[in-house]
């Protein structure tokens, strides 16, 4: 029996070769105030 | 390198007290964008006390997105939100945040909020989520409260299992949703987590951006790095009126990252929240780069729940592949 499964691939090396480009969300904004969560924002990149 | 996007959230304080000056710096953006190569993006956060129809049609046209403030069941959101007249205001913006939702759900748009707080007042904040969905609203925030640790309404370590089983209950009830459905109940903000096309490694790394991708700007044109630093005079980075900015400041968060922030390195939830509020860990711990350990623990329930969301939808989607 697999105990294990692999629900995405590890992606943050590709995107530390490409990211940082600046056209996401800046992130306090919008529903967050003071609890700001980085991990639900959208990769706009390639918009 | 220019920036495309350009971002500016009317908030207070009540932004819509300053409608002429939210709509003139809105009109004013908007004819100048294009030759800039700009792409304006506004958002409004308000209590909806002064909305109207004007406002609606405004905002539904010009704003990207609106956070609509509702504390949750009325007894809760009346005893947080009382107006001049001692009666709470429940009952004066609901109708009106329907309006305004309706109007971009027309449109088959989803870009809004309704926003609650929850205190030590209600601590069973899951029915606030309830309450609010149960009107209708399907994109919802409801955030632990930031407020002095003496005052009686602030959150406190002793809140802690009662917060974690709350947010427990609140997953059990989403995840039964996407098995009976496939689909979530509604969108909870602290449960969105992009497991797949998320924010890239820098951005997980950096964090919130304030001082330098992000900023406040006060009524008097004080520049902070973000809301949150607003009045502390150390804090302050310059005024757009003398057009001073200091870089010190800029640069000290441009170094504030989860690598120079104590205990993030060692904490597995480091990439999903980035290191967490730079302000709250000044505020509360004395130390932009000492994370806020109440925050941390709330954070990490949050992140361990939305993951686990996130499996579930997976899966249904996987399934309903399948058949």
């Amino acid at each position: 029996m697999k105990h294990i499964k692999t629900i995405n691939k590890a992606n943050l090396k590709e995107t530390a070769a490409k990211g940082g480009c600046g056209k996401c969300q800046t992130s306090c904004q919008s529903a967050c105030k003071t609890s700001c969560t980085i991990a639900n924002q959208q990769c706009e990149a390639n918009k | 390198m220019g920036r495309q996007n350009l971002e500016l959230d009317f908030f207070g304080g009540e932004p819509l007290m300053a409608w002429e000056t939210v709509k003139a710096t809105v009109d004013y953006a908007r004819s100048v964008e294009k030759q800039h190569g700009k792409n304006f993006r506004f958002t409004v956060t308000t209590n909806g006390m002064l909305l109207d129809d004007e406002k609606i049609e405004y905002i539904n046209r010009e704003m990207s997105n609106c956070v609509l403030s509702l504390d949750g069941r009325k007894e809760v959101n009346d005893n947080a939100r009382p107006t001049p007249n001692g009666k709470g205001c429940y009952d004066i913006i609901v109708p009106k945040y329907k309006k305004l939702v309706a109007g971009r759900v027309n449109e088959g748009r989803t870009d809004y909020y309704v926003r609650g707080t929850f205190t030590k007042y209600n601590l069973d904040f899951v029915e606030d989520v309830l309450h609010i969905a149960s009107l209708g609203f399907d994109q919802l925030s409801v955030e632990p409260v930031s407020a002095p640790a003496d005052a009686p309404h602030a959150i406190t370590e002793d809140d802690l299992p009662k917060i974690y089983e709350q947010y427990d209950k609140l997953y059990e009830i989403m995840a039964e949703s996407v098995e009976k459905t496939g689909k979530k109940p509604f969108n909870f903000f602290h449960y969105m987590i992009d497991l797949d096309q998320g924010p890239c490694a820098v951005k997980r790394l950096r964090g919130c951006g304030c001082g330098n991708e992000y900023v406040a700007v006060t009524p008097d044109g004080d520049i902070y790095p973000c809301h949150q630093f607003v009045g502390i005079d150390e804090w302050k980075m310059g005024n757009i009126y003398t057009g001073d900015v200091d870089p010190k400041i800029a640069d000290y968060f441009a170094k504030t990252h989860i690598y120079s922030k104590k205990g993030c390195s060692d904490c597995w939830a480091r990439f999903y929240c980035s290191g967490g509020c730079n302000a709250n860990g000044f505020i509360y711990e004395g130390d932009v780069r000492t994370p806020f350990k109440l925050q941390c623990a709330m954070m990490r329930k949050r992140v361990e729940c939305g993951i686990a969301l996130a499996v579930k939808v997976k899966e249904a989607n996987a399934a309903a592949e399948e058949t």
